[in-house]
């Protein structure tokens, strides 16, 4: 905590040695989540970088009591997705894209099985996300891939706690009627008619 | 409970893994953001008032070495820090601000690139007897005079701890025993934190890459590997 302590004066006062170290610590963190939020990696890419850049625009907003800066650079990266994903209909798009693409595999045998495994679980997720409503999409990837708590997820999106929970609840609710409903192959397409026409955000 | 269950979303929203930014990217992005900080900087710090106690103390500095640099050369033993006859025998080579002194204020990195006579990137192996070993990981620029080794003797104790990276503008103070030393004390010393380059001190420091900005005057100089390797090949 003392060192986090540290590490928030630093970033508040403009200390670049500070912008390097949380961007050592966090940009495989803040990449990770954009992509789920973006479902394109050249773009997860770009507003990882646009993160950064906020984040030290908007350093005075950090106050020096406080826990990892993850959570703020996490609601930051959450914004800049929303920038360059305006809408529900975009996002599914995107995601279809990805899912329908062939994904590179490398020559050497092991590599491949790794890759296929990776790929198989990004498949599965970005299926999932394209399925939810943006808010629903951002809580679950907070809370849930990102592991920030309630609390935290709510300071990173700007909402109430209960916001959260409710959130997320509809996006279980959601996702489980999805999975119970047809066999996982009798799955509708994720670029659904109705579903895009159901919502812009 | 404050987070959600994971176990309770395994089936439904599978965890999609971790993954690493392609190759090189890490390092660029790095790089891009904190140059775009120090730019950003030097414009917030241009509409601040500009005579902080920092940058009076730079400003002490300046005018020491430079308006009154004859004074600050008290004896007839050759500066340790001034590059040497040969290097400073270049036609072409630019004026630092102020003469030759003991402590010469240099404003840019191009000007600590033009007159050194060796820049390098590495680190220290040993100190003994006031001089330093120091090892070279990488040669930026050589002047034709000047030798090098994968390791060189710094007339001087003040360099770095052992193992810090650095990028040394160096001046070749003892051709003979082929010893160098950094330009101007702490002005030819940058430290090194991945690909991001900032000045030893803040008060004998450049102020800008190719221009100076008297207004950032005071603070430690922020850049990256890259532009001064960059600097070093415009040199040639």
């Amino acid at each position: 905590m003392v060192m986090e302590s540290s590490l928030r004066a630093r970033v508040r006062a403009g200390d670049p040695g500070a912008f390097a170290e949380l961007f050592d610590q966090y940009a495989r963190s803040v990449y990770n989540h954009a992509f789920r939020l973006t479902a394109d990696w050249a773009t997860a890419e770009d507003v990882m970088a646009a993160t950064y850049l906020q984040a030290w625009r908007s350093r005075e907003r950090v106050t020096e009591e406080g826990g990892s800066l993850r959570p703020w650079l996490l609601g930051i990266a959450t914004n800049e997705a929303r920038n360059h994903t305006r809408s529900n209909r975009r996002y599914r798009r995107v995601a279809s894209a990805l899912l329908a693409s062939d994904f590179t595999l490398p020559d050497h045998a092991d590599e491949v099985a790794g890759r296929l495994d990776d790929s198989r679980r990004i498949a599965a997720a970005i299926d999932a996300l394209a399925r939810l409503r943006r808010p629903e999409r951002e809580v679950l990837t907070l809370c849930l891939w990102e592991g920030l708590d309630y609390e935290s997820a709510a300071e990173a999106l700007g909402v109430p706690v209960g916001t959260v929970r409710s959130r997320l609840s509809r996006a279980r609710a959601r996702l489980r009627t999805l999975v119970d409903a047809p066999p996982r192959a009798a799955r509708p397409p994720v670029v659904d008619a109705s579903l895009v026409q159901e919502g812009s955000q | 409970m404050s987070a959600p269950d994971p176990a309770e979303w395994a089936e439904i929203a599978p965890h999609p893994g971790d993954h690493d930014l392609p190759a090189g990217r890490h390092e660029l992005h790095r790089s891009r953001l904190l140059t775009a900080i120090a730019q950003e900087s030097r414009t917030h710090t241009s509409r601040r008032p500009l005579l902080r106690p920092a940058f009076a103390l730079a400003a002490l500095v300046v005018v020491a070495a430079g308006g009154a640099g004859l004074a600050v050369r008290s004896s007839d033993e050759p500066p340790a820090s001034q590059p040497s006859p040969a290097a400073t025998r270049s036609a072409d080579r630019p004026t630092p601000p102020g003469a030759l002194a003991k402590i010469q204020a240099y404003g840019t990195v191009r000007q600590l690139t033009d007159t050194a006579d060796l820049v390098v990137r590495g680190e220290v192996v040993s100190v003994t007897d006031g001089r330093t070993v120091y090892r070279v990981a990488e040669v930026l620029y050589r002047a034709p005079v000047a030798p090098v080794s994968t390791e060189i003797t710094l007339d001087t104790e003040s360099v770095a701890p052992p193992g810090q990276p650095t990028v040394l503008y160096l001046a070749l103070s003892d051709p003979e025993a082929r010893v160098y030393a950094p330009l101007s004390a702490d002005f030819g010393i940058f430290d090194l934190a991945g690909e991001t380059a900032t000045s030893r001190s803040s008060a004998m420091s450049v102020t800008g890459l190719r221009a100076e900005d008297a207004t950032v005057a005071g603070r430690a100089f922020v850049t990256t590997l890259a532009e001064l390797r960059q600097l070093a090949r415009e040199r040639g």
